[in-house]
């Protein structure tokens, strides 16, 4: 996808968010004010906003993670709640003694569920043919269904009045910077990117992985395990997004909550194509999509703005990098497209 | 209680059916929960004005619904716009523009509600059943069809006779819009209303259906069939069985059918 393209999508999404507060609002000057400059001027919305943007920089690394194994992952959702669900079972059972180490553990456990989903869908590729995209989509809204059964039923903590299950210990919380959802131990996430994008862009394992998912036929006679490699990329797309579901549990809400996904399953595809499939151009992309959302909100708040516009906009931006160029970085596998 | 079944697998045999059309044209439509809800909030939208037979707000809902299929299938045939982010785009238009023009139009996000009588219901179901076997007779028996599949399996070929693929594929992926959202036009009008997320996943599902039904319209149609009996048994049996338990089956069930359908075919015959 060209550069300018992804500058063209980028700029009508900011071009229709200002026609949208124009049209949509009663007070169309407060309602800019609100969408543009309430999320630097108030601490709480800007670093929300930073929060949102660290989420999706891990969120826009696991679909380019998958589309390098030449597969779509569509589970994003499942496998964020899957992390936050298995990190709130391993915080149960870790002594609160332990502090910040139980963090990283939990952590590990919310990236090894993730991971261990997309793993499965990688397998049904490998073994059955089933492509990723249907696999993990159907995986995912199963263990949705599955898990708000059991946080609204048998795990529900029936002490509080919330759709969830119980609080973890405080020991292993970060702490909240000014009441937002940005909180320290997302003071991680710009290292792992930072190892992310080495991993995906730099190494010899990246170069395999490119060419396991362009050309199976060519990694083959290149000595290259082409499957394996093809089901490391998208086991790791399914980590980073558990990772998501762990640093969510780790924040101001502290349990695993029905419907607390946050929606970044989906909102990093579009990451992932603002960005051309690129980890370093990720960092504008996320920031970008970040000020959508986190200005949707305090225009929410502050004027009568819909927040389901920001779908309007998302959804217009998708169909602007949909168009013709996208189609040659998703190509992969001989003439098959992997989507 | 027949009467109930039929109510509640049509909706899957026409997300089926619609999902068939594309896939046999070599398009996977994953868009089609966003034309379900198009087709179920036009015609709430329109039948709550009242003044006009329901069954004459149907075909005009219809047509709402399809000007933002004709872009989308012009954009994905003609100008090659990835398939999947533009059916992505679509559900997540969807999602935004319904409660945003619903709270303009009924100031509420919620439900419009409508109300019917029998005589167009029975118009409106008749209606329905009649395009579901329409639309299956041309795509098995007729020589359209058997292009739509040509479009899909050997493009090369029907174009080396003088045949543009791309307009096979273009009316398949119209087809499949339209039927989808003719689906979201019976789920409005079983409750007389619309409410948000009406669809419920039934678009997804209709792509599960293709696989389970191996590809063909008996078997799509049989697929259909088993998962309105599913959702109405699984009403009965909430008693030993949690609700949201049942809720898992559809996608459990679709798993498991698109392996055993992969491997049945023993060739890589899916091409996203």
């Amino acid at each position: 996808m060209s550069f300018r393209q992804r500058i063209y999508a980028g700029i009508s999404g900011l071009v229709l968010t200002l026609l949208l507060l124009l049209f949509t609002t009663d007070s169309p000057l407060s309602a800019i004010s609100a969408f543009f400059i309430t999320p630097f001027s108030n601490p709480f919305y800007l670093f929300g906003l930073i929060a949102l943007s660290l989420y999706l920089l891990l969120g826009g690394s696991a679909i380019i993670s998958g589309f390098k194994a030449g597969g779509f992952n569509l589970g994003g959702e499942g496998q964020i709640y899957a992390g936050m669900f298995a990190g709130s079972i391993i915080a149960q059972l870790l002594p609160y003694e332990s502090g910040y180490v139980g963090s990283l553990l939990i952590l590990l456990s919310a990236a090894m569920s993730g991971a261990f989903i997309a793993y499965l869908s990688a397998l049904m590729r490998k073994y059955f043919k089933v492509p990723e995209l249907l696999s993990s989509y159907l995986l995912s809204r199963g263990i949705i269904i599955f898990l708000d059964f059991l946080l609204s039923g048998p795990l529900r903590d029936t002490a509080s009045n919330l759709l969830a299950g119980p609080k973890i210990s405080e020991a292993f919380l970060f702490d909240s910077l000014f009441a937002s959802r940005m909180h320290m131990g997302l003071l991680l996430v710009p290292l792992l990117f930072i190892l992310v994008h080495r991993l995906l862009s730099k190494s010899l394992w990246a170069q395999e992985t490119d060419i396991s998912g362009e050309n199976t036929f060519l990694a083959i006679t290149s000595g290259i395990h082409a499957d394996r490699r093809k089901i490391e990329a998208f086991s790791l797309s399914g980590l980073l997004f558990g990772l998501i579901g762990g640093f969510i549990l780790l924040g101001p809400m502290g349990r695993a909550m029905v419907g607390s996904s946050g929606g970044f399953g989906w909102s990093a595809i579009t990451a992932a194509l603002l960005a051309g499939n690129k980890t370093k151009a990720l960092i504008p992309a996320a920031l970008f999509l970040a000020l959508l959302e986190q200005g949707s909100q305090s225009a929410l708040v502050f004027s009568n703005f819909k927040f389901e516009v920001s779908f309007i906009i998302q959804g217009i931006m998708l169909i602007l990098l949909a168009l013709p160029f996208t189609k040659k970085i998703l190509k992969r596998d001989g003439g098959q497209d992997a989507l | 209680m027949p009467f109930s079944l039929l109510l509640t697998l049509l909706p899957f045999v026409l997300t089926g059916i619609a999902a068939l059309y594309s896939e046999r044209a070599g398009l996977l439509h994953i868009g089609i929960e966003g034309f379900i809800l198009f087709g179920a909030f036009s015609f709430a939208s329109l039948s709550s004005m009242g003044g006009v037979p329901l069954s004459l707000w149907m075909p005009v809902s219809l047509f709402l619904s399809l000007i933002p299929a004709l872009v989308f299938s012009y954009l994905v045939v003609y100008k090659k716009a990835n398939l999947y982010i533009m059916g992505l785009a679509i559900n997540l238009l969807a999602a935004g523009l319904i409660p945003v023009l619903s709270q303009f139009l009924f100031k509420t996000k919620t439900l419009i509600r409508f109300t019917s009588n029998e005589f167009d219901f029975y118009i409106i179901l008749g209606v329905l059943v009649l395009s579901i076997i329409g639309a299956a007779f041309i795509l098995d028996k007729t020589k359209p069809g058997l292009r739509i599949k040509a479009a899909g399996s050997c493009y090369k070929l029907l174009s080396s006779r003088g045949i543009n693929p791309e307009t096979y594929q273009f009316t398949a992926l119209m087809t499949a819009s339209g039927l989808a959202a003719m689906a979201g036009v019976l789920l409005a009008l079983t409750i007389n209303a619309y409410v948000p997320n009406i669809s419920s996943g039934r678009g997804w599902i209709g792509l599960v259906l293709v696989f389970m039904g191996f590809r063909k319209v008996p078997g799509v149609l049989l697929a259909g069939i088993f998962f309105g009996v599913s959702e109405i048994a699984g009403q009965y049996i909430q008693d030993v069985i949690p609700p949201a338990l049942s809720l898992i089956t559809p996608y459990l069930l679709g798993l498991i059918a698109i392996i055993f359908s992969q491997n049945a075919n023993k060739s890589d015959t899916f091409h996203p």
